[in-house]
């Protein structure tokens, strides 16, 4: 004859189990939230006050086409130093101001997790 | 005759050579495995510790020519001291952020991590989420943390002057509000490590314990902690050793603004903003200053980490 096993749940584990649900619940809202938040418009966000709400189809309506994002892959950008090179025309010193974008800066945030964390584990290994 | 042994000798000196060569190759390859490590830890851990004593016994004057260095004596210690002593709310929250760290975040972290190392429902899918704030970097949550407990407090609270984390909201309160966020977002960590011992516990272990009749709550506490009692002192030692430099994730709130008058500073934060605003000379707070209070903060936790360290040894609950 067969036998079914019946796996016991207890109170614990319940208890355990519901907290860790609304722990869950407690970050996927506030991302939720953000991603919300990014197809709104400042108008529809600061001046109507709808922080809660789902975004308004007029006052976002290019928001609501991720316009917020085109917005910061398009114009987002970050001065870092300034280098001197000679002029290849007139051969005087020219001061360029270095800028670096939203790709520029995907491609050091991927380098630096990357490479670093690989050799972060590596020293470690050894050391270890 | 003797070209034949000749040649054996010429062999024999052939696998010498060889031999000794592999053992140079060796020694070679363990120099340069172990260069590296040995190296960062000269220059970040050494150099480091060795340049701030040296700093704390030193005064920085410009003159025309340049920096002038003079032996400063206790000077910069009885600033420390100072600092130290008229800083006794900043200790209490330092306090409170540990006890939080021990009894809230490691107690909660110890449950779901017996949760997800039992294999119970949906214990992948928490792994996950309890890893989530340290995948996402720490500084969105924050953001959004900080969009929450102002701008969307006051759409709920017209009346309100400020949000949360500003004046003249209390400091207290505003301390409250960050020691939440610090306790929602910490248990990453905690859990990983905490669920990976759990999980290299011997599942014959288990089964002989529940073939003697225990339940989930006294395998917990004689099975699951004793064994993983090492990585937890781990923990508590860590935590310890660093009461003074957890800085709560306030810099992420309040970047350098946060050590006036009415925030919530905890002594962790305000070494981080002054090192930051520190100079040589000419600021309120040097390099050599702070260089003392660090030196402080070791000279007072060493002996109670040693001890706690000691104890937790001797008389917490061991595998056997």
């Amino acid at each position: 004859m067969k036998r079914h096993s019946v796996k016991r749940i207890s109170v614990i584990n319940i208890c355990i189990c519901v907290v860790l649900g609304l722990y869950a619940l407690s970050l996927f809202s506030i991302l939720g939230w953000a991603v919300l938040t990014s197809l709104k418009s400042t108008l529809d966000f600061n001046d109507m006050r709808n922080v809660l709400g789902l975004p308004d189809g007029k006052l976002s309506a290019s928001e609501i086409k991720l316009g917020n994002y085109l917005d910061i892959i398009s114009k987002f950008e970050l001065k870092t130093a300034s280098k001197n090179y000679i002029s290849s025309i007139w051969g005087e010193i020219v001061r360029q101001k270095l800028k670096v974008g939203f790709f520029g800066m995907l491609f050091n945030s991927l380098l630096y997790a990357g490479v670093g964390n690989l050799l972060y584990t590596f020293v470690s290994m050894l050391m270890g | 005759m003797s070209m034949i042994s000749a040649s054996k000798t010429h062999k024999n000196e052939k696998k010498y050579v060889s031999r000794n060569t592999m053992k140079r190759n060796r020694l070679l390859f363990y120099i340069g495995m172990t260069a590296i490590p040995l190296i960062q830890f000269a220059l970040f851990f050494i150099y480091v510790k060795f340049n701030s004593i040296l700093m704390a016994f030193r005064e920085y004057d410009l003159t025309n020519n340049g920096y002038v260095i003079s032996f400063a004596g206790f000077e910069n210690f009885s600033w420390a001291w100072k600092t130290f002593i008229n800083g006794k709310t900043m200790v209490g929250r330092s306090l409170i952020v540990y006890a939080f760290d021990l009894f809230v975040v490691l107690g909660f972290a110890l449950l779901f991590s017996y949760y997800i190392a039992k294999k119970q429902f949906g214990a992948g899918f928490f792994r996950v989420i309890l890893f989530l704030p340290q995948v996402v970097p720490g500084i969105v949550f924050a953001s959004l943390y900080e969009f929450l407990v102002t701008d969307v407090y006051k759409v709920l609270n017209p009346s309100a002057l400020s949000g949360l984390l500003t004046p003249p909201t209390e400091a207290n309160t505003q301390f409250i509000v960050l020691l939440i966020f610090h306790v929602w977002i910490g248990f990453g960590t905690n859990v990983l490590m905490l669920t990976s011992s759990m999980s290299a516990i011997n599942e014959s272990v288990v089964e002989a314990a529940k073939l003697d009749g225990v339940n989930t709550v006294q395998e917990f506490i004689y099975i699951y902690i004793p064994m993983i009692f090492p990585t937890f002192v781990t923990f508590i030692i860590v935590g310890m050793s660093g009461i003074f430099t957890n800085q709560m994730h306030m810099y992420s709130f309040y970047s350098d603004a946060g050590t006036g008058e009415g925030y919530p500073s905890v002594f962790g934060y305000y070494f981080y903003a002054k090192t930051r605003t520190a100079d040589y000379y000419g600021v309120d707070v040097t390099y050599s200053q702070l260089s003392a209070l660090g030196l402080l903060f070791t000279a007072i936790l060493m002996p109670i980490v040693l001890t706690a360290r000691k104890l937790l040894n001797k008389y917490g609950p061991s595998a056997d």
